[in-house]
This record gives C-alpha cells, structure tokens and sequence, in this order.
C-alpha cells in the first residue's frame, strides 16, 4: 500500500508516540475510525435529528476521510480529529440543503433509536431526577430542529463537542464575530431548555 | 454601563461563549462560582450523551470498509442488508411494551441478535473483499 499513507495512518492511530510502527494502512484506518466513530456519529445525529440520516452522514464522512488521506491531506496530521470534525459538519450541512424537502419527515421511532442509541444514567443520584435529567436532554435535541442549519452547527459544536468559537469559527471558514451572532440567536430559541438543563 | 450581578441567562451566554463583556466575571467570585457550577454542569451534560449499540457501530464501520474496497455494494449485499433490518424491525416488534432510552442492557439481545443475523445474513463475502477484512479480524476490534 501507499507509502505516505501508512506513515500517516500509524501517526493518526498513535498520536502520542513517536516511534509509531508503520501500520497496515487499512487497518490503521480502521482502528483510527473506530476511536472517532461514535463522536463522529452522534454529531451527526444532532445534525441532523435522526439516526438514519446520521449513518449515511457519518458513513460518507469516513470514507472522504479515507480518500482525502490517500490525497495525501495534510491537515489530517495535525488535528485528525478536529480534521475529520470539519468532514462530518460539512458532509451533513450538504446533506441538509441536498434534502431539506425531507428533512425531518420522519423522526425513527423510540424503538428504533433505542437499537442505536442508549442514554447513560445522568450522574445525579436518584431515578426521579435521572428521568428529569433524560427528559431534558431529549427535549434540548428536539429543540435543536427550531435552529438553522449553521445555527444548529455552532450550537452543537460547542454544547457537543465543547469546541470554543473561535475553533467553530475556524472549521466552518467563518469570522469569529459571525460566529457569536449565531450562537447568541441559538441561545435565545434555546432559552427555555437550556434554562431547565441549567437550573 | 451596567452593574450587578449576572443573571442565569447572562451565565449561560458566557457558557457558550457570547457572555457580556463587562469583565464582571473577573471582579465578581459569587458569579465566578455559578459559572463554574453551569460549565461542570456543562461537561455533566455532555459525558451522559447517549451510547451507541457496539453492533451498530461495528456494522457502519464494517460498511465503509466495504465501500473503501469495492465501491457500490452489490444487489446481494443490499438484498441481505435489507434483511436484517427486517428481522431487527420484527425483534423490535416482538419486544415488550417499552423500550425506552434506558436499553443499553435491555437490548444486549439485540446486539446478540444484531450479530448473529449480521453473520449469517449479510455477511456473504465477495471474495475480493474478503483479505481486506482479514486485517481487521487480526487487528481486533471491527468484528465483534
Ligand atoms: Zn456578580
């Protein structure tokens, strides 16, 4: 296999090590996609609101993942995961306006998010305030369709992920200032969930 | 000029970066405090994302290793994938009255499930592809 991406596959799956031994590049890739997966993935269902869509996204991000690494993409050495952060916002920003006719028709049922998806215990003692914590959490998701797609993306970003803005700013090629305007109109459509997530 | 404590809806704006820029959090410790409770709570909230199925997950990633290798997949491929969701649409139909977010280990049979029928329903390798995998099976995680 390619030469420059071995290398760039072994510096990817051990970040911290120097003497990283030259991996086989596929399967480098894939550990390498397995410890970014389920991040990648639940961006992209908050993206995009539902567990369908967010596999395709998230399938379609890992595999321009992989075509941009064969490219020899830079940017991919310095922060891979801040790299292939950027290729999930913009695989499911193009997703929406591609689909907005039939984005959000159907949201999965319980039961079929709940084969994907499953809510860790919020850390609060006590089942009361669990379901409390849960119910919260779904309701700030739901609240998430009330967004613009680049709204929703800085949103998301920063509550998810705990980017700063000026890092949101920087992978969306937007100014900082820009930036802050959206999250200030998130936050004001999200005020009532993010007040009760807070209180 | 404005004076006073900040409120809840100031805080949260701070949290997410589009707080006043008044410096008050720098002078105020009462304040200080409540922002620093609100960005824990903050990081609370994000550790109890939901978790997703290993299955699910090995199966999505077993997906674009396939397309890494063969491109489209196959109409026999579609076919099996087809079925299984079928059968994880009737596991779910089958399954008791709720299956409510709590379902990591309710849905442990799923993922047997999940499993067993990825196996033996879908995975009917084309032959090209199938060294690939080999290097995943050794590297370890992919197919569990
Ligand atoms: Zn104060």
């Amino acid at each position: 296999m390619n030469t420059v991406l071995e290398g760039m596959m072994a510096v990817m799956a051990q970040p911290q090590t120097v003497e990283a031994k030259p991996a086989l590049s596929v399967s480098g890739f894939a550990g390498w996609m397995e410890s970014e997966q389920r991040r990648v993935f639940l961006l992209c269902v908050r993206m995009l609101g539902n567990t369908e869509d967010a596999d395709i996204a998230a399938q379609d991000t890992f595999l321009k993942a992989w075509k941009a690494i064969g490219k020899g993409d830079a940017e991919a050495l310095s922060d891979p995961a801040k790299w292939v952060t950027r290729i999930a916002v913009n695989t499911c920003l193009d997703r929406l306006r591609s689909g907005r006719w039939q984005f959000w028709r159907r949201r999965p049922s319980a039961e079929d998010e709940a084969l994907v998806l499953a809510f860790a215990p919020a850390p609060e003692p006590g089942p009361e305030k669990q379901a409390l914590a849960v119910e919260i959490r779904e309701r700030l998701a739901e609240a998430l369709k009330k967004l613009s797609d680049r709204q929703r993306t800085i949103f998301v970003l920063r509550h998810y992920e705990g980017r700063s803005l000026e890092e949101v700013a920087a992978m969306l090629g937007l100014e900082e200032g820009t930036v802050k305007a959206h999250a200030a109109r998130a936050l004001a459509k999200l005020r009532t969930e993010l007040r009760d997530l807070y209180a | 000029m404005r004076n006073g404590h900040w409120n809840q809806d100031e805080l949260i704006a701070w949290l997410y970066g589009v707080g006043p820029e008044d410096g008050h959090l720098d002078s105020c410790g009462e304040c200080r405090a409540k922002a620093e409770r609100l960005q824990s709570r903050m990081t609370e909230a994000r550790m109890a994302e939901p978790d997703v199925h290993p299955a699910f997950l090995a199966r999505q990633r077993r997906s674009v290793l396939d397309r890494i290798a063969g491109g489209a997949p196959s109409p026999a491929r579609w076919l099996a994938t087809a079925a299984v969701a079928a059968m994880l649409l009737m596991a779910v139909a089958l399954q008791s009255p709720s299956p409510q977010p709590e379902a990591l280990t309710a849905s442990s049979a799923d993922t047997e499930l999940f499993e067993d029928v990825f196996n033996t329903v879908a995975w009917a390798e084309p032959e090209a592809v199938a060294p690939l995998y080999g290097l995943f099976e050794r590297s370890g995680e992919v197919s569990r």
